[in-house]
């Protein structure tokens, strides 16, 4: 994404490294960079996120509106996402450069939250064809660093975890319409229930049958073709899509994936959120990886402890054997 | 010292059209709020304004102190605040902005005890402060937060006033939050309490309100003796859904507590038994009607209960609403009647009100109000006939005599003063109810109960125009007709004129004058005639701000309105008295009021061309008279003229050797052209003076048809 270039002798460099299990910052294959979320640093919105991956910087915001829904879901809540390329993020993005990229990013999100089965949007409403809750997620880029759908899907459900609405109560009915108020007390709040929310894994090909994780742009430069795969908690597969021209031998992918990312370590990536006391210092806000347990503690956790246990979600991503 | 922390106060409103935003407002905590006492050494006030008084009036509080005041303190006992022995207050920024938020007179009479520098009111901007800023906690409501606020803000005092030696209470009419305040150790009392202990100021016991200590504060139980009406929109939808019907409400003649409504789709129409039934529809009154279920229905009962007689009997008697309704219940069930039982409802609403003359009844120019008492239902022609009919004597008939001199008094003192009496024709058209075809047109005939109708319609008119004057000097919406510029009469003279007419248009009195003065022996219509053309030289009516009933029902509403405020029955609204607000008001009424006539004329000749139609189809082509309405001037239809001279200074019509005059009679031939589909028009065809080549034979035997027509015709 990021434009770079490389010599030739630079690529190879880290081709060979893959090859032999090093990447140049010292990971494995399948391992994260260091990431650091932050939830609630925008008071004006229901709920936010920053998420660093590396390099990559992202800011999500979530607003809540009320909406009458389409009359073919009167029962449904509604989610929509806008993705905004800052020119800030990479120089070519000014202009309508980052147009493509964040209207292939927020279909991506659409996709991702379109089923049920990860976000129950039904839970949003609030007068059956008159109200529903409607979030808006608004993402901005202001860093590219590579692997820009992984952080963008963290920062999403971060922020959708974040996202505080005031209760609303059904106070009677008038003219056989029902009437509604929300509480006045500003810390009675609603929240989403992110536990199915899937997130985005990527997957960047470097040789025929060599797949790293997470890559950074100088690793994106080496290998043409990446896959995208939603996932969810408990390892469904949401969506999947192919960035960039190029084969992908299926035989490749599905044994690459099965036996390295899922296979007999049962390897997880355990995904943890901050509570409430640590989000209200979020100026001291530290993330870990602890790798000698094989986890991945996505944290910024202050304390570790009795706030510790809230966290967003468990993530095993046990890939499906069938993917191709 | 200065800014110490930001804070964010964080609250969620809804919005009129329904969605939710977040307000976050940012909130700034300072170490320097300063206490305001002239003898503090800690704050750096710069101009203190409590001051501390050497003895205390209060058997309570012996030690000389300051008073702390609760927000209820501020609502209910604003009075006792006034006073002039209660000073130095201080005054929590909570306080004040709940008072606000709650009465803003009251929220205006704090402020003004806090402008006035001998009163040493002091407000402690303690939401600001802070060692006195308290946040809202999970489970704690907005009120008991402000009350803590309070609370501590007392505390805060006391801490900081123990430096110099001096004490502070709280003064509360609530009872929980006194002893919470008890609780942390301060001193706290209620107003009562605290007045009581004043030695020196015995009065002021009298003016502290009481009953408020405790209660909660809205708990003014208000008796509603009538359910109450229905919002709209919930009638509209529950007629909708079936729930509701709706109908006119007829109260029976014999029972002014039962009532029958007229609803379609069912057989019998819906009996309404008891005054709670009813809940103040009137008669006529186009109301929303509830069922009830079967077995509630009733017979309609089967004496007679008249509303003077009841009221008459419970004079005496001071009853409760209750009693008395109870009371006509029983009465009403003692009435039941045998016969079918009856679908029985109850009102919920009423949807149109049948708006009579509500003028109220006027008395010396006085305007009260009053429930008009229908005595009987008669048209013109009814009431004419009753007082023509001298063998009528009842005391009906005479009241319309009365009435019918009453109005020729009031008519000749009109007159008298200069007022135009003008004419416009109307046909009236009569239709067999059975084929639903026209019979005959004749000339609506004016008849003398018409003008005394009139006349009393005028008087109410001009009374509350007089009224909403004197009261209302700046708002009152009149009408007025404006002076018609002498151009307007140009026509009008030049065809007079023609007539060897003289008229006098300077004023109104001469106009009527010479009017009257004008007959034809050999022309009955001749005046008339002259006053149709006069009537056309006249201004529109305008309304203009500083009423009337007639046309616009809204001006009507607006005048009603005031005269409702003039006799107490009725509050104002500030758009009400705004004269500005009014003046627009009367330019949009006289805008609509001018369409709404041009609409008028215009269905004059859609009516004509239908009736014509309706002619048409019975008889071919049959000569009628010509709707003299003043309507449609019908013109000369030139194009098959021979040779038309028109003079315009004298203004006639010549051919040949026949010259047609305004006012000459003519007979004409009026006929729908209906070649163009899309435009049908009246056709007018002369058929007498004969013009050859241009006038059309009669096509009606001349014996059917012997009256002579007349028609004023006009240069094109």
């Amino acid at each position: 994404m990021a434009d770079i270039s490389l010599s030739e002798a630079e690529k190879r460099y880290i081709v060979d490294g893959v090859k032999l299990g090093i990447r140049v910052d010292g990971r494995e294959r399948l391992d994260y960079r260091q990431l650091e979320i932050e939830t609630g640093l925008v008071s004006t919105a229901n709920g936010s996120a920053r998420v660093r991956l590396g390099c990559t910087d992202v800011l999500i915001t979530v607003k809540m509106e009320m909406e009458p829904p389409p009359p073919q879901q009167p029962n449904d809540g509604q989610i929509h996402f806008f993705v905004n390329c800052s020119a800030n993020a990479a120089p070519e993005f000014e202009g309508r450069g980052g147009e493509d990229l964040a209207t292939s990013l927020s279909a991506m999100l659409d996709r991702l939250y379109s089923s049920p089965l990860s976000l129950d949007t039904s839970r949003l409403c609030v007068v059956p064809g008159k109200h529903v809750k409607v979030l808006y997620v608004d993402v901005e880029i202001l860093e590219c660093g590579g692997n820009l759908f992984d952080t963008v899907s963290l920062g999403v459900k971060a922020a959708l975890w974040a996202t505080r609405m005031p209760r609303i109560y059904i106070t009677g009915e008038d003219g056989g319409e029902l009437e509604f108020m929300v509480s006045d007390n500003p810390q009675e709040v609603d929240r989403v229930d992110v536990s199915n929310a899937p997130i985005l894994i990527t997957h960047l090909r470097i040789t025929e049958n060599l797949t790293v994780i997470d890559p950074t742009p100088e690793e994106e430069c080496c290998g043409p073709v990446q896959v995208v795969v939603g996932v969810t908690p408990k390892g469904l597969i949401t969506t999947t899509q192919q960035l960039g021209a190029g084969t992908f031998a299926p035989q490749t992918l599905s044994a690459s994936l099965k036996m390295e990312v899922c296979g007999k370590e049962g390897r997880e990536v355990m995904l943890m959120c901050y509570g409430e006391k640590a989000e209200k210092r979020r100026n001291k806000v530290l993330s870990f990886m602890d790798r000698k347990r094989k986890k991945w503690c996505l944290c910024t956790g202050v304390r570790i402890g009795r706030e510790f246990d809230c966290f967003l979600s468990v993530l095993r991503t046990k890939w499906v054997t069938s993917l191709c | 010292m200065g800014l110490v922390e930001r804070k964010l106060k964080v609250f969620y409103r809804k919005t009129k059209k329904g969605n939710i935003i977040k307000v976050v407002r940012e909130h700034y905590l300072r170490n320097d709020v300063w206490c305001g006492y002239e003898g503090c050494r800690e704050c750096e006030c710069e101009k203190p304004i409590l001051d501390m008084p050497d003895i205390s009036d209060s058997t309570l509080v012996p030690e000389p102190h300051f008073i702390m005041i609760d927000t209820n303190v501020a609502l209910h006992q604003i009075d006792v605040l006034c006073d002039d022995s209660i000073t130095n207050v201080i005054v929590p920024q909570t306080v004040v902005g709940e008072v606000r938020h709650r009465s803003l007179p009251i929220y205006k009479r704090l402020r003004d005890l806090i402008e006035t520098s001998s009163k040493k009111f002091y407000v402690f901007t303690n939401e600001h402060h802070n060692e006195c800023y308290v946040e809202r906690e999970a489970e704690e409501s907005a009120n008991d937060r402000n009350d803590r606020a309070i609370r501590v803000a007392c505390w805060w005092y006391k801490q900081h006033l123990r430096l110099c030696n001096q004490k502070i209470i709280l003064l509360t009419n609530d009872y929980a939050n006194r002893d919470k305040v008890r609780v942390m150790e301060l001193e706290a009392y209620t107003t009562k309490e605290y007045v009581s202990s004043l030695k020196n100021r015995p009065g002021l016991l009298d003016i502290v309100a009481s009953g408020e200590e405790d209660k909660g504060e809205d708990t003014i139980t208000q008796r509603c003796l009538y359910a109450p009406h229905w919002s709209m929109d919930k009638i509209r939808q529950s007629l909708k859904t079936g729930k509701l019907r709706q109908g006119c409400l007829k109260t029976s003649r014999n029972n002014f507590l039962e009532a029958n409504v007229l609803v379609e789709g069912l057989d019998k129409s819906v009996l309404i038994q008891g005054r709670l039934n009813i809940n103040r529809a009137l008669n006529d009154d186009t109301v929303a009607v509830e069922l009830l279920p079967e077995d509630q229905w009733c017979r309609p009962a089967n004496v007679i209960i008249d509303q003077e007689k009841q009221e008459e009997e419970n004079k005496d008697k001071e009853e409760a609403d209750e009693d008395a309704i109870k009371k006509e219940d029983d009465l009403l069930a003692a009435g039941q009647g045998e016969g079918e039982l009856q679908p029985t409802g109850r009102v919920v609403g009423i949807i149109r009100r049948k708006w009579r003359q509500y003028c109220g009844i006027i008395k010396k120019n006085e305007i009260t109000e009053s429930i008009i008492k229908s005595r009987g239902e008669l048209s013109y022609e009814q009431a004419q006939q009753r007082i023509d009919d001298p063998n009528m004597q009842d005391d009906l008939t005479n009241s319309l005599r009365n009435l019918n001199m009453l109005a020729k008094q009031l008519k000749k003192k009109r007159i008298d003063a200069g007022a135009l009496v003008l004419a416009s024709m109307e046909v009236k058209f009569h239709v067999d109810p059975d084929t639903d075809t026209v019979v005959d047109i004749v000339a609506k005939q004016h008849l003398e109960t018409m003008s005394m109708v009139e006349e009393f319609m005028l008087l109410a008119n001009v009374t509350s125009a007089e009224c909403t004057l004197k009261h209302f000097p700046d708002c009152a919406l009149l009408r007025r007709h404006p002076a018609p510029p002498h151009s307007n009469f140009e026509s009008l003279l030049v065809a007079a004129k023609s007539q060897n007419i003289e008229l006098d248009v300077s004023s109104n009195k001469t106009l009527a004058e010479s009017l009257n003065n004008v007959t034809r022996d050999n022309n009955p219509f001749f005046n008339s005639m002259l006053r149709i053309m006069t009537t056309r030289c006249m201004m529109q009516a305008l309304y203009f701000c500083s009423g009337t009933l007639e046309p616009t029902e809204y001006a009507d509403i607006i005048v009603h309105r005031l005269l409702a405020v003039i006799i107490e029955a009725d509050r104002t609204y500030p758009d009400l008295l705004n004269p500005k607000k009014l003046a627009d008001l009367s330019q949009h009424i006289n805008y609509r009021h001018k369409m709404a006539q041009y609409a008028g004329r215009g269905s004059a000749v859609i009516t004509a061309i239908q009736l014509t139609l309706y002619l048409d189809k019975r008889e071919k082509k049959k000569e009628k008279k010509n709707p003299t309405k003043g309507a449609e001037p019908m013109e000369v239809d030139k194009i098959h003229a021979p040779e038309f001279e028109f003079n315009e200074k004298e203004l006639f019509v010549k051919c040949g050797s026949v010259i047609i005059r305004p006012f000459d009679h003519l007979k004409i031939q009026v006929t729908v052209d209906t070649s163009d589909v899309q435009h049908q028009r009246v056709v007018s065809k002369l058929i007498e003076p004969i013009i050859p080549g241009f006038s059309v034979p009669s096509l009606k035997r001349e014996s059917s048809e012997p009256k002579e027509t007349t028609s004023k015709k006009r240069k094109k």
